[in-house]
C-alpha cells in the first residue's frame, strides 16, 4: 500500500456523502461496467446467432454483397476495416456534393474520441501500477487538444443534424437522437472543463508548488500538500491521481479507497464528478441505444459477403470451346 | 443552370441538381405541386385480389402464404395483427433486417443518394425515411422505450394508415442498394424492402406489374407467358434475319437434348430486344459452340421477379433452372443479359448448380475471354458509347470491368460516366416498377441516370439489363427524344462480329 493510499484511507467522510458516493460512484460504476459488457455481448451475440433468414438464406439469396472482386475472407475484412476507419464512402462525389465537411467532422470527432479514450487508459494503467510516463506538458496539451477537437467535431455534427433536417424539410431527428448528442455534450464538456481546471498553469517547480498550495490548502488533502507537489510533478494533476485511486479501489474491491478518493474529487474537482457520473450512465445507455452502431459493421452481411472465384466456371467454358470437354 | 431553372426554395434541392437540367423541368414543377407528397397513388395492387391470380402465382395458403386467409378477406384488425406478428417473427429470423433496424444513426447521408428522393423530394421516399416507417413499428412493438416514450422516439403503433404508407413507399424502393454503398455502416435498405414486400406478398398483396410477371414465371418459367411454339416462331424469324444480314444459316437451338451448355436469355429478347438474341446466337456460332448449346423453353428466362416478391418465388424459379440443367446433362449454364436476374442467379442459382457439379458464367465473361484470346473477329463500330452499370451487376454481381472491356473493343469510343461502378444510379424502374401506372414517377426517377449518360455526349447508352432496356427508352423519349439510343452489350457484339 502506497503512502497516498494509507492517507486516503484515513480520511473521514461524512456518512451522507459516503452513502451517496457508494451509490453513485461505486455501485453505479460496477453496474455500468457490467451492463455495458453484458449488454454489448448480448447485442453482438444476438446479431451473430440471428439466422440469415428462412432456409438459411437472405430471402432466398446465399449472400449479400456490396463490392466486386471480393473472393476471400481477408478481402472482405479489409473492406470493413477501411470503411470503419476512413469513412471513405462519404468522400465520393454525388451531384457535385463531396461530403467533405461531414467526413472531416466525423474524422475529427471519432479520432479525437478514440485518442481521448486512449489517454484515459493511462488512468487504468496507473491503477494497475503500469502507469506510462508522458512528459507532463505533452500529456496536458494532448489531452486538451484531443478534447477540444472532439468537442468541436461533436458540435459540428450536431449542427449538421439540424441542417440536414432543414435542407430536407422534414423531421429526421427525434428525441433519442438529441438525447445522445446532449449526453455527449455533457460528458465531454465537463470532462474537458475538469481537465482544464485541474492542472497547474505550467509545469515549472514554482508553478506546481504555487498551484498545489493554493488549491489544496484546506480540505482533506491539506495535510499532505507537500507530498502532492511531488505527485503532480510525476503525474500531472491530483485529479488524475485521485481518479486513478478510485479505479484502483474499484478494481481491487477496496470500496473504502474508492469512496475516499472520490470524496476528494468531489471536494476539489466537482466538474469531474459530473463527468464521471454521466459517463457511468452513458455506459449503461450504449448497449440499448443506437450507440451500439460502433460494433455493427463486422456483423453486416452486405459488407462481409464474398463471391466465389469465376475462373473455375470460365475454365469449363474454355474447355468446351477448345474441345477438351 | 439558368435563373428560372432553379428548384424553388420551398423544395429541398441539391448542389448540382439533375432535375432542373431536364428540358421538362417545368413539368416536374407542376407535377410536384400536384402530387407531393402523395406520390404513390400510382402504385396499384388491389386489382390482384382475385383467386385465379393468386392460384396461378402459387400463392396457395399453407404452401407459401402463412396467413389464415388472403389480405382482402381479412378485417382491418386482422390485417394489422398479421403484419405485426409476421414482422416480429421476421426480425427474429433475419440477421440483416435486425441489424439495419437497430443501427441507423439518422445522419441523413443516404437521402440524396436515392433517385426516388431526387425525383419526388419526399422524405419517405429516401432510404432512411422509408426504413423509419418500419423502424417506428419495430420500436413500438419490440423496444421498451418505444412503448413507454413512443412520441419521443418516434415509435408508432401499426394502423391502417401506416400500413398504407408502408405499402406505398416500400413499393417505390427499387432495391438498387446505392444507399448501402454510401451509408457509413453499409445499411442495405433493399433487405428491409424485401422483408416488407414479402410480408405483403404473404397477405396476397403484390404490385400489379410484378404480380402478373411472377404469375407468368410460375406458370411458364418465363416472364412473358411464352410457350415453346411461340419461342420457336420467333427463333425462325430471327434465323431468317441473321441469314439476310450475314449470309449464314445459323440454326437457333431450342430444347436440344444432351447439350453441354444451357443458355438462358431474357424472355424480352424475343420481343423488344431481338438484337440481343442475335448477338448471343452469332457469338455462340463464332465460338464454334453451335452444336454444343441450347435454349430451353422450360426456363426461357434469366430474370427472376421472385426477387421482388418472396424467397419462395425466387428459389422456386432458381431450382427450376437447376433441375432443367441437370436433366439436360449440361456442364455449363451461360447467363444472358439481365440485371436483377444476375443477382438472383449469381447469389442463388450458381451455388445451387455448383451442388450439382454444374458451372455457370455470364455471357460477358465468355466474350471477354474470347476477346483476349482473339477467338472473335470484331470490327470497330462507329459509335460513341457510354455504359450504365446495372445496380445488380455492380453492387451484387461482381461484374464491373467485363462490359468496359467489351465496349472499348467493339466501339469507336467509350466514355465513362460520372456516377459509375459502385456509385451507379438506378434506372428508376428496378424491382419491376415498369407499369404504365407509374410512368410519371418512372420518367423522373430514371432521369438522373439518363442525364448522367447524356452529359457524356455519347450516342449509345449500353446496358446489359432488360429492365434498363425497357425503362431508359421511355425516359429518353420523355426528356431528350432522339438524342440517345439504348443497346444491350450483346447487341453491340452482334453488330461488330464478322462471321
Amino acid at each position: 500500500m502506497t503512502p497516498l493510499e494509507k492517507f486516503l484511507l484515513g480520511i473521514t467522510v461524512p456518512s451522507g456523502a459516503y452513502v451517496c458516493i457508494v451509490l453513485g460512484y461505486v455501485a453505479l460504476a460496477y453496474i455500468a461496467v457490467i451492463v455495458f459488457v453484458v449488454g454489448v455481448l448480448y447485442r453482438v451475440i444476438r446479431w451473430a446467432v440471428t439466422p440469415k433468414g428462412p432456409g438459411g438464406l437472405y430471402w432466398g439469396l446465399y449472400r449479400l454483397t456490396l463490392y466486386p472482386n471480393v473472393h476471400s475472407f481477408w478481402k472482405a475484412a479489409g473492406w470493413i476495416f477501411v470503411r470503419m476507419f476512413t469513412f471513405y464512402t462519404l468522400l465520393k462525389e454525388n451531384f457535385g456534393y463531396v461530403s467533405g465537411g461531414f467526413w472531416f467532422g466525423l474524422i475529427l470527432f471519432h479520432y479525437s474520441i478514440w485518442a481521448t479514450l486512449l489517454f484515459h487508459g493511462n488512468i487504468i494503467a496507473y491503477a494497475l501500477n503500469m502507469y506510462f510516463h508522458v512528459p507532463l506538458a505533452v500529456k496536458y496539451w494532448l489531452g486538451i487538444v484531443a478534447g477540444v477537437l472532439a468537442y468541436a467535431g461533436l458540435i459540428y455534427l450536431a449542427i449538421r443534424r439540424a441542417y440536414v433536417q432543414a435542407r430536407t424539410k422534414v423531421k429526421i431527428n427525434y428525441f433519442d437522437d438529441w438525447l445522445l448528442v446532449l449526453q455527449l455534450l455533457i460528458i465531454m464538456g465537463f470532462g474537458l472543463a475538469a481537465k482544464c481546471t485541474a492542472y497547474p498553469s505550467s509545469f515549472t517547480e514554482e508553478a506546481i508548488r504555487s498551484y498545489v498550495h493554493s488549491t489544496y490548502s484546506s480540505g482533506p488533502l491539506a495535510p499532505i500538500k507537500g507530498e502532492l507537489v511531488h505527485l503532480v510533478k510525476e503525474y500531472g494533476s491530483v485529479m488524475f491521481i485521485l481518479i486513478g485511486e478510485w479505479f484502483k479501489g474499484l478494481l481491487t474491491g477496496n470500496i473504502n479507497l474508492a469512496v475516499k478518493a472520490m470524496y476528494c474529487v468531489a471536494v476539489y474537482h466537482p466538474l469531474e464528478l459530473v463527468h464521471v457520473f454521466f459517463a457511468e450512465w452513458f455506459l449503461i445507455y450504449i448497449p440499448w441505444s443506437k450507440m451500439i452502431h460502433m460494433f455493427m459493421m463486422p456483423f453486416n452481411p452486405a459488407l462481409y459477403g464474398k463471391f466465389e472465384p469465376k475462373e473455375p466456371a470460365l475454365q469449363v467454358a474454355i474447355d468446351i470451346v477448345e474441345g477438351r470437354r | 443552370m439558368t435563373a428560372e431553372k432553379k428548384i424553388p426554395p420551398h423544395i429541398p434541392s441539391l448542389k448540382r441538381d439533375p432535375i432542373p437540367e431536364s428540358p421538362k423541368f417545368e413539368e416536374w414543377l407542376k407535377w410536384y405541386a400536384e402530387k407531393f407528397p402523395e406520390s404513390s397513388k400510382w402504385i396499384n395492387a388491389r386489382k390482384l385480389m382475385v383467386e385465379k391470380f393468386l392460384r396461378e402465382a402459387e400463392f396457395e395458403p399453407g404452401k407459401f402464404v402463412k396467413t389464415r386467409d388472403f389480405w382482402w378477406k381479412l378485417s382491418p384488425e386482422e390485417r394489422i395483427r398479421f403484419f405485426v406478428e409476421r414482422f416480429r417473427e421476421v426480425i427474429r429470423e433475419n440477421r440483416a433486417l435486425r441489424l439495419y433496424l437497430e443501427n441507423c444513426t439518422h445522419c441523413g447521408y443516404c437521402i440524396d443518394k436515392c433517385q426516388m428522393w431526387i425525383a419526388t423530394r419526399d422524405y419517405h421516399n429516401s432510404p432512411v425515411g422509408r426504413v423509419d416507417l418500419v423502424r417506428a413499428i419495430f420500436k413500438y412493438y419490440d423496444k421498451l422505450t418505444g412503448k413507454l416514450f413512443s412520441k419521443l422516439v418516434d415509435a408508432k403503433e401499426l394502423t391502417e394508415q401506416l400500413m398504407e404508407e408502408l405499402w406505398i413507399y416500400f413499393h417505390q424502393c427499387t432495391e438498387c442498394r446505392r444507399c448501402a454503398y454510401f451509408c457509413p455502416f453499409g445499411i442495405d435498405t433493399a433487405e428491409v424492402t424485401r422483408a416488407v414486400r414479402q410480408i405483403f406478398a404473404e397477405m396476397g398483396m403484390v404490385y400489379e406489374f410484378v404480380g402478373n410477371t411472377v404469375r407468368s414465371l410460375m406458370k411458364t418459367g418465363n416472364h412473358m407467358f411464352l410457350n415453346a411454339k411461340a419461342i420457336k416462331a420467333v427463333f425462325d424469324m430471327v434465323q431468317e434475319e441473321i441469314k439476310e444480314e450475314t449470309g449464314k444459316d445459323i440454326e437457333i437451338p431450342l430444347d436440344k437434348p444432351k447439350a453441354k451448355i444451357l443458355f438462358l436469355p431474357s424472355s424480352t429478347d424475343v420481343f423488344t430486344n431481338l438484337d440481343t438474341l442475335k448477338g448471343f446466337v452469332k457469338t455462340m456460332y463464332a465460338l464454334g459452340l453451335q452444336d454444343k448449346y441450347t435454349f430451353s423453353s422450360e426456363v426461357f428466362e434469366v430474370g427472376n421477379f421472385g426477387l421482388f416478391v418472396s424467397d419462395y418465388h425466387l428459389t422456386r424459379q432458381g431450382k427450376r433452372i437447376a433441375e432443367v440443367a441437370t436433366r439436360l446433362g449440361a456442364e455449363l449454364v451461360i447467363f444472358g443479359e439481365c440485371g436483377h436476374g444476375w443477382r438472383a442467379f449469381k447469389n442463388y442459382v450458381i451455388p445451387e448448380l455448383e451442388k450439382r457439379g454444374i458451372k455457370a458464367i455470364h455471357f460477358m465473361q465468355l466474350v471477354v475471354w474470347a476477346i483476349k484470346k482473339r477467338k472473335l473477329k470484331l470490327r470497330k463500330l462507329d459509335y460513341v458509347v457510354t455504359y450504365h452499370d446495372p445496380c445488380n451487376l455492380s453492387r451484387a454481381g461482381d461484374l464491373i470491368e467485363e462490359p468496359r472491356i467489351i465496349l472499348r473493343t467493339v466501339c469507336k469510343e467509350f466514355r465513362e460516366r460520372e456516377h459509375n461502378k459502385h456509385r451507379t444510379l438506378c434506372c428508376g424502374a428496378g424491382t419491376g416498377l415498369l407499369g404504365d401506372d407509374v410512368i410519371p414517377l418512372r420518367v423522373w426517377a430514371g432521369w438522373p441516370s439518363v442525364y448522367d449518360a447524356w452529359k457524356t455526349g455519347a450516342q449509345i447508352l449500353a446496358t446489359p439489363c432488360s429492365i434498363d432496356k425497357a425503362q431508359f427508352p421511355v425516359v429518353i423519349n420523355y426528356h431528350i427524344p432522339g438524342q440517345m439510343t439504348v443497346k444491350g452489350l450483346a447487341d453491340l457484339v452482334g453488330y461488330a462480329l464478322e462471321l
